[in-house]
């Protein structure tokens, strides 16, 4: 004997397929736009979410923050020009100096104008102009910054929608000790539980 | 021998011939009751049936018990869409992520534009495996999350290589030293790579996933069936597959979302990198390059001459990670 089931079956699929096509004929006929929600669009989007702090910023340039004006001659008027390596700091003992082989504060600050950096002529660099001091030695790094491959750009990449910004050198570098120092990791993806062997991803 | 033939009246017999068939059945042959067997087939094929449709029902199901809407079921594939039907989806997107995670986003569906081209670079002298740009991508793309640190469904890995030499099977992704860089090893993340020849495009079923024009790959989760080829026919495991309806606190929701890139994700889709669509079609560099400490993402229009990613090309030693997979990436590493 043949069975009936799936003539009824048949039956129940077509009476679905049939409501469902219907609504769907229905609900694109009357199909609506509607309104846009009360924030469309954002004009500006937001980057709150990103931790987009210059690598120096929070440690460096406390100074700065709390004030000071760094007037450097308002002391250095009364003390000696001349000042030579192994004489010891007193006023800037927190200087970590370690910036390779270049080992002389007057290779950068000018020993006259302490407010100023010294260019290889003796004559001044201004103190807001860090990029001429530092292309001084690092000329294919300053190459690179200028073209934009060096350091961190921020913002837009199409310049025609909105700015962009640029780190300078000394909001990344400490400039008495230009590398980075180490930092903790962010936590890392957790180890599959039921993966063998082990994560140093020595042997399997 | 003489073969013997069957008497005339036998074939008659065997034969299934007209008057027989037109003969109109007894009573007892038409009320005769099953016999055990044939009723068990019956009874076994009507529970296969039966199955089977309950199985290719339960979309209905699913729409009984408000899961998904009518819409949604019915929804047409993406480049099928009308400008106007797009903005009711997006509509209707918007209040359904107000309503699972209490903040009304703004889900664009932006397009590409023409004379672009987005590749990324990446310098691994700089990179000190931090892992800012793969928390940066949970900030940013709205990924599920079981606790605050879990970043299992970041599109960024970052491998800790052995210096001397770019192996990846030696490479590890876990490390968790108290600081980095360590001294002998050296970082390389690895994202999508918007390879030119997807494997993954070719490979899905159903072309949910597919290249744009200014050749990001994407992936339309409304038409994804969750198959996972794509993800086994990516060579740099870039493809993160939602296992559960993405679990994500209401606070951690970016309400900057693109249809095709980081809105809420449904469950059982695959999703991944895509440079950050909803931030770069609208000009804006990708959050991970946003965040990156040393400065060792590059990014930009490779259509443009004067761009930086063009830059580095001509100027620095690049690398293709795995070239001989003939992928031909838009995501180079340097050295310099």
């Amino acid at each position: 004997m043949r069975c009936h089931y799936p003539k009824t079956l048949s039956l129940i699929l077509l009476f679905f397929l049939g409501a469902v096509l219907g609504t769907s004929l229905a609900s694109n006929e009357d199909e609506k736009v509607m309104p846009p929600s009360e924030v469309p669009n954002l004009p500006v989007i937001d980057d709150r979410h990103l931790d987009k702090m210059p690598p120096r910023e929070p440690v460096g340039l406390d100074l700065k923050k709390i004030g000071w004006s760094y007037d450097c001659m308002e002391c250095h008027r009364m003390i000696d020009k001349k000042w030579e390596r192994g004489f010891k700091l007193v006023e800037h003992d927190d200087i970590d100096f370690q910036h390779g082989n270049n080992r002389y504060c007057f290779n950068c600050h000018h020993q006259e104008n302490r407010d100023a950096f010294v260019d290889y002529d003796g004559s001044e660099i201004p103190s807001n102009d860090i990029l001429t001091l530092c292309a001084k030695c690092h000329g294919t790094k300053n190459r690179d910054w200028e073209a934009g491959v060096h350091g961190r750009l921020n913002g837009y990449w199409d310049l025609s929608k909105g700015p962009q910004t640029k780190l300078g050198c000394i909001q990344c570098h400490d400039p008495h000790h230009p590398s980075f120092k180490p930092i903790k990791p962010l936590s890392p993806p957790t180890y599959p539980k039921r993966a063998t062997g082990n994560p140093s991803g020595q042997g399997h | 021998m003489q073969r013997e033939t069957p008497p005339a009246k036998d074939i008659d017999a065997m034969s299934d011939t007209p008057e027989k068939l037109k003969r109109p059945k007894t009573v007892e042959e038409a009320i005769k009751p099953m016999d055990r067997r044939s009723f068990l087939k019956g009874a076994a094929a009507s529970v296969v049936g039966m199955s089977g449709l309950v199985a290719a029902l339960q979309p209905l199901l699913k729409l009984e018990r408000g899961e998904i809407t009518l819409d949604g079921l019915l929804q047409k594939h993406y480049k099928e869409l009308s400008p106007k039907r797009m903005q009711t989806i997006l509509r209707k997107l918007e209040e359904e992520c107000k309503e699972r995670y209490g903040v009304l986003p703004s889900i664009r569906d932006l397009k590409p534009a023409e004379g672009i081209g987005f590749a990324y670079a990446l310098n691994l002298s700089r990179c000190v495996g931090c892992r800012k740009c793969a928390h940066a991508c949970m900030a940013e793309n709205n990924q599920h999350r079981d606790t605050p640190d879990d970043i299992n469904m970041s599109y960024i890995r970052v491998l800790e290589l052995a210096k001397g030499s770019i192996n990846l099977e030696t490479s590890n992704h876990y490390y968790d030293p108290k600081e980095v860089p360590q001294k002998d090893k050296y970082y390389m993340p690895v994202q999508c790579h918007q390879c030119r020849e997807s494997p993954c495009t070719k490979a899905c079923p159903v072309e949910a996933t597919w290249q744009d024009d200014d050749g990001i790959i994407v992936i339309d989760y409304n038409w994804c069936i969750g198959c996972r080829y794509c993800m086994a026919a990516c060579p740099y495991d870039a493809r993160r597959f939602n296992y559960e309806k993405p679990k994500i606190p209401n606070e951690a929701i970016n309400p900057n979302q693109g249809y095709l890139s980081n809105r809420p994700r449904p469950k059982g889709v695959v999703e991944i990198c895509t440079f950050c669509l909803q931030r770069t079609r609208a000009g804006k560099y990708p959050a991970c390059m946003e965040v990156c400490p040393t400065g060792a993402r590059v990014f930009g229009n490779i259509l443009d001459p004067d761009s930086e990613i063009n830059y580095i090309l001509q100027n620095k030693r690049v690398y293709v990670l795995k070239e001989d997979v003939g992928t031909q990436p838009r995501f180079y590493y340097y050295f310099d």
